[in-house]
């Protein structure tokens, strides 16, 4: 007990030291990582996916081509689930002796149970609304009021049963972005579905249950419910329904634990560094302890009480603070995402606190106590003779605890066990490779470089001071190298991931589509949509067609798989160009021919058709197949002529199927476009509208904007992480520089009695840290792109472009901080008098 | 304080160190803790003195102010004509740089540099184009041609003594200060250290300012100085080859 009170005094007397200082501010930051970026990032998540389920009308769907066992629904109600159901199916939809096929959604009036339900007023104006029709009543798209010639309040008959078309539907929650399906949508209470008589035995259906509740509830019912689905039968979330928001929230979350893990080991080489030196400036007092008859066994046991303590301090104050920091970050963040509603503190924070806990105490215990275990071996003698024992002697022991220290923290903070190891096997390589790189910089420049310069100048003598010490050399130019090189890459993979969401939904991105134009109206629209300065993304003609043989088998026989494309007509289109945002992936994309007849698509020869790539996986496509279309009755044979890529979240029409023109303009087609307008060009689009009665038109800018804003978020989330790696960064550097401070004190003081300025001492040391720098920025920045290009296909998949601008400022930034950094460590010694430092030694 | 200095200013010029009515106080715990007073001292060129007295007397500190290594609470000094007290830090190491030169009880060698390098250390920091081939041949004319590539930690500390020797004599100083030269080495090589420092003290025609225990030391020094509880005492027992030339204390 006296021990421990001893270790407590004895501590709290060395607030002072500036190892202490150092190695307890390592503790908060590691504290401080994980606290706030875990807190934060679990925050934006719940927000995000929260946000992000308005879009699939509720936490989970249920999507089943049949009704699902009512018991089911009663589980659901037992494990405390809200629930809704819609179906949905198609219909000809009949009024003023017009016939169109419709697309059908019967919904009960708990739908939706997230997201917007948006009705249009006939003044224009869109209203919300938290329920669908019910009884008599139906709502449709606008195109299908100008298609019947009809408004609000006029009748139509869906089966044996007539209908009052009440609103005008304007948004449903859970549309897609996919415009495969373009027949006009029609909403209808769920209890009249059987009233209308459309639905036979056979008829094709999809059932779809919406589910909300809290995490807990949904993923225990869950666990219940998926054994008991069949194949097709489809359960999910946010992820499964929307791939866009599924790509955002999975690099997201890949690239947040990749980061924190970074973090939190930046801050672990920081404790040990700073623990390192902690442990030898205790040298002397371990020696006078021995002296004093205090066993080796008592030295361990006051020292672990020591880091005992300091671990709780560091702990409590660093979750303190990284609380403190996640309510300021939401506030910040909560200003820029007006969603972001969720509580900082959760039920997920126990976890939080404990990790943060945790954190402190295993990296304590596995770098710093592994030091001061060294320290049982030091000699009593030590007081008597200054023996040159300098160092404490590397021990296999304490870097193997070190290494399952960080192992156990990384695995704790990220819980998956493929990431751990291979980013410490990536870190303990690179390492390796850096110190080779390191070595071979050594001995390429040699001991006796600086004499090239001039004798008594700051360049000489920083450069001697440099290369005189080749293990100095070695292990400052690999960890900084390597400081650099990890936030090289988790700058480089942010910059990426940015980029890539925004290149995919970029400023301007069309949200606005104008479907069913009539080939007579192309011209006028054309100079229409000129005039008012909206540009399109391309007007494209649409044909109908059912793909029906491939190779001269019927696609029912040739395909067992039950692939939905060929349950429908498709959309085929065609074009000389490739599309911008197409990609060809195998085969060419066809130049003009001479002899249209020829490739009609008729006996006289097989027209071109490129397919999209995931279809053609999913058909099992290849170059040269022949394909047959029916369109309109008559076939149009093509040949597989390219393979295609399609981004379809791009909010441009896409097509699964493109043509030459030659070969589909004899069909009757209808043309479609996108187009970017903003709120003020939102009255254009009744003009449209009374210009082109027949031309629907697709409003999605309230999408584009809801996917803008969640980019946006998940963008903010990523700054956070780059903040605290930068931080950690500096954390790492300054413990490297501090650990060579004693000797650098020493010598900046003699170096003071011959007669040296004080300028020019700080000048080396801010040049010999600076030069240290600049070329461990460029070794980083040369190994990151290295390995950026190694890893970018496998991990993010995006295609490799050298970042120049990091070799622009890093180098030169890097070169400012660390030289600032030693500068900040050195500058008080030439205040101090040289005497008095001397009479220390 | 400064009057006499001033009166006496011509009579400086033929000093190399005129200390005039120096004191230094520190602050201990808000405390003013008065560690020399009173100490007027005038060191002609060439000659040699020894400063003694008992442990916490004041000798080193006194040694530290003499070099200009740390600032005057009040008096003046000169330093071969320059006034210390007047200077900033930069201009007194511009002082030291071409002035003075130091050998210290614990060597004060960088453990980082050869015994070569840190000869040159000096000498390349002066600009001396020529610092590899003068460190080389005082370590030579020092008895340490096979030591040259040696660091601190490989040499004996007789060994490191020269080497220390080599690097304060390298510069040719007018002055050099020595803090207990031969107190962490035997009677012996301390014997040979002394004998060294003398040669080239008298070849050089150097200034030497030494603070010393060592009573048989002391004694082939020119004259000595006693310093008790931060003042000059006149010696109890007087050598006869002292020339010391006390001047009066002011109260």
């Amino acid at each position: 007990m006296k021990l421990v009170a001893q270790s407590l005094r004895d501590l709290l007397r060395q607030t002072h030291n500036s190892s202490i200082r150092l190695l307890f501010i390592s503790l908060i930051m590691a504290v401080l990582s994980v606290t706030t970026i875990t807190l934060v990032s679990d925050m934006l998540k719940r927000s995000l996916t929260n946000s992000a389920t308005n879009f699939i009308a509720g936490d989970r769907q249920l999507i089943s081509p049949r009704e699902i066992e009512s018991t089911w629904l009663e589980y659901a109600n037992k494990a405390g689930l809200n629930y809704a159901k819609s179906l949905e199916f198609s219909s000809m939809l009949y009024a003023n002796d017009e016939f169109q096929l419709v697309s059908v959604k019967a919904v009960d009036q708990n739908y939706p149970l997230k997201g917007e339900l948006l009705v249009g007023l006939p003044d224009g104006v869109r209203i919300s609304v938290n329920k669908g029709p019910k009884n008599e009543n139906v709502w449709m798209q606008k195109r299908l009021f100008s298609l019947f010639n009809i408004s609000q309040g006029g009748t139509v008959s869906i089966g044996d049963m007539d209908f009052t078309v009440t609103h005008e539907l304007a948004q449903e929650p859970d549309a897609g972005f996919k415009l495969a399906e373009l027949a006009p949508r029609v909403l209808m209470g769920f209890d009249e579905v059987k009233k209308t008589g459309v639905i036979q035995p056979g008829s094709r259906l999809t059932w779809r249950y919406y589910f909300t509740g809290s995490e807990s509830e949904i993923s225990s019912f869950e666990e219940w419910l998926i054994p008991k689905l069949n194949a097709s039968q489809k359960w999910q979330g946010i992820k499964e329904g929307r791939p866009a928001i599924e790509d955002a929230l999975e690099k997201t979350e890949t690239y947040l634990l990749l980061g924190g893990s970074l973090a939190v080991l930046l801050a672990c080489i920081a404790v040990a560094m700073s623990s390192r030196q902690f442990a030898l400036g205790q040298i002397d007092s371990v020696a006078i302890m021995k002296t004093l008859g205090v066993k080796g066994s008592r030295v361990i046991v006051y020292f672990t009480f020591q880091l005992l303590f300091l671990g709780l301090f560091a702990s409590l104050i660093g979750i303190i603070l990284g609380g403190g920091l996640a309510f300021i970050l939401q506030d910040i963040l909560s200003a820029l995402i007006p969603e972001l509603k969720w509580p900082v503190w959760s039920m997920k924070s126990v976890r939080v606190l404990l990790l943060a806990t945790g954190t402190v105490f295993v990296s304590l215990f596995g770098f710093a106590l592994p030091q001061f275990f060294q320290l049982r071996k030091v000699s009593p003698m030590r007081v008597l003779r200054q023996e040159k024992m300098n160092a404490l002697a590397w021990s296999w022991r304490a870097s193997l605890a070190s290494i399952l220290a960080i192992f156990v923290l990384l695995y704790g903070y990220s819980q998956d066990l493929t990431l751990v190891a291979g980013l410490l096997l990536s870190v303990v390589g690179l390492l390796a490779v850096l110190m080779l790189f390191s070595w071979m910089i050594y001995q390429l420049l040699g001991r006796n470089v600086s004499e090239r310069f001039k004798a008594g100048s700051v360049l000489r003598q920083s450069l001697s001071n440099l290369l005189r010490r080749p293990l100095h050399i070695l292990i400052q130019l690999s960890v900084f190298s390597l400081t650099l090189l990890l936030f090289c890459l988790i700058f480089i993979a942010r910059e990426s991931l940015v980029d890539n969401w925004q290149s995919q939904l970029p400023e301007h991105t069309p949200n606005h589509f104008l479907i069913n134009i009539a080939p007579d109206d192309l011209g006028d629209l054309k100079l229409v949509l000129e005039e008012k300065e909206l540009i399109t993304s391309g007007l494209y003609p649409m044909v109908r067609g059912r793909l029906s043989h491939i190779n001269d088998v019927p696609v029912k026989v040739a395909v067992t798989k039950d692939v939905a494309a060929l349950n429908r007509e498709l959309n085929l289109t065609w074009s000389n160009e490739l599309p911008d945002d197409n990609q060809i992936k195998a085969g060419e994309w066809w130049q003009e021919r001479a002899d249209p007849a020829a490739y009609s698509g008729t006996d006289l020869g097989y027209a071109n058709v490129s397919v999209e790539e995931q279809l053609a996986g999913k058909l099992g496509l290849e170059l040269e197949d022949v394909l047959h279309f029916s369109i309109g009755g008559e076939i149009l044979k093509a040949k597989v002529s390219s393979i295609r890529s399609v981004q379809w979240d791009s909010m441009r029409p896409n097509f699964y199927m493109m043509f030459e023109e030659e070969s589909l303009n004899r069909f009757p087609s209808t043309y479609i476009t996108s187009f970017y307008a903003d709120k003020s060009q939102k009255q254009v689009l009744n003009e449209l509208g009374r210009q082109f009665p027949t031309v629907s038109i697709l409003e999605l800018d309230q999408l584009v904007e809801k996917l803008r804003s969640i980019i946006q978020q998940v963008s903010q989330m990523i700054e956070v992480i780059l903040v605290f790696i930068v931080l950690a960064a500096l954390l790492v550097i300054s413990a490297l520089i501090s650990s060579t401070m004693t000797e650098r004190t020493r010598e900046a003081a003699l170096m003071r009695t011959l007669g040296v300025k004080a300028r020019f001492i700080t000048a080396v040391q801010f040049l010999e840290f600076g030069l240290l720098a600049w070329v461990a920025a460029w070794l980083a920045l040369l190994c990151a792109e290295a390995v950026m290009w190694i890893i970018q296909y496998e991990l993010f998949d995006f295609p490799f472009t050298p970042h120049y601008s990091l070799w622009l400022y890093l180098p030169l930034i890097s070169t400012v901080l660390i030289g600032f950094v030693s500068y900040l460590q050195i500058r008080k010694v030439p205040q101090t008098s040289p005497m008095e430092i001397l009479r220390m030694y | 304080m400064s009057q006499p200095v001033n009166q006496s200013s011509t009579e400086q010029t033929s000093y190399a160190i005129f200390a005039d009515d120096i004191g230094k106080q520190v602050d201990v715990k808000s405390q003013k803790l008065e560690i020399l007073r009173g100490i007027s001292l005038k060191i002609k060129q060439g000659e040699s003195l020894a400063i003694v007295g008992r442990s916490g007397s004041g000798k080193t500190t006194l040694l530290g102010l003499l070099a200009g290594l740390d600032t005057v609470s009040h008096g003046s000094i000169s330093l071969m004509n320059n006034a210390l007290e007047e200077m900033s830090e930069d201009e007194r190491a511009s002082v030291r740089a071409s002035h003075v030169g130091f050998v210290f009880q614990s060597f004060q060698l960088l453990p980082s540099m050869t015994a070569l390098e840190n000869v040159m250390l000096p000498l390349e920091l002066k600009g001396d184009a020529f610092a590899k081939k003068s460190a080389q041949e005082f370590l030579i004319r020092l008895g340490l041609d096979d030591r040259l590539g040696h660091y601190p930690s490989q040499l004996s500390g007789g060994e490191q003594q020269r080497v220390a020797l080599a690097r304060a004599f390298a510069c040719k100083p007018d002055i050099l200060f020595a803090d207990e030269p031969t107190g962490n080495l035997d009677q012996e090589t301390g014997q040979k250290i002394i004998d060294l420092m003398f040669e080239l003290n008298e070849a050089n025609s150097t200034t030497l300012i030494m603070v010393t225990h060592d009573e048989l030391l002391a004694d082939r020094c020119q004259r000595r100085v006693h310093i008790d509880a931060g003042r000059i005492v006149p010696e109890e027992h007087s050598v006869a080859s002292n020339k010391v030339e006390l001047v009066e204390c002011k109260a």
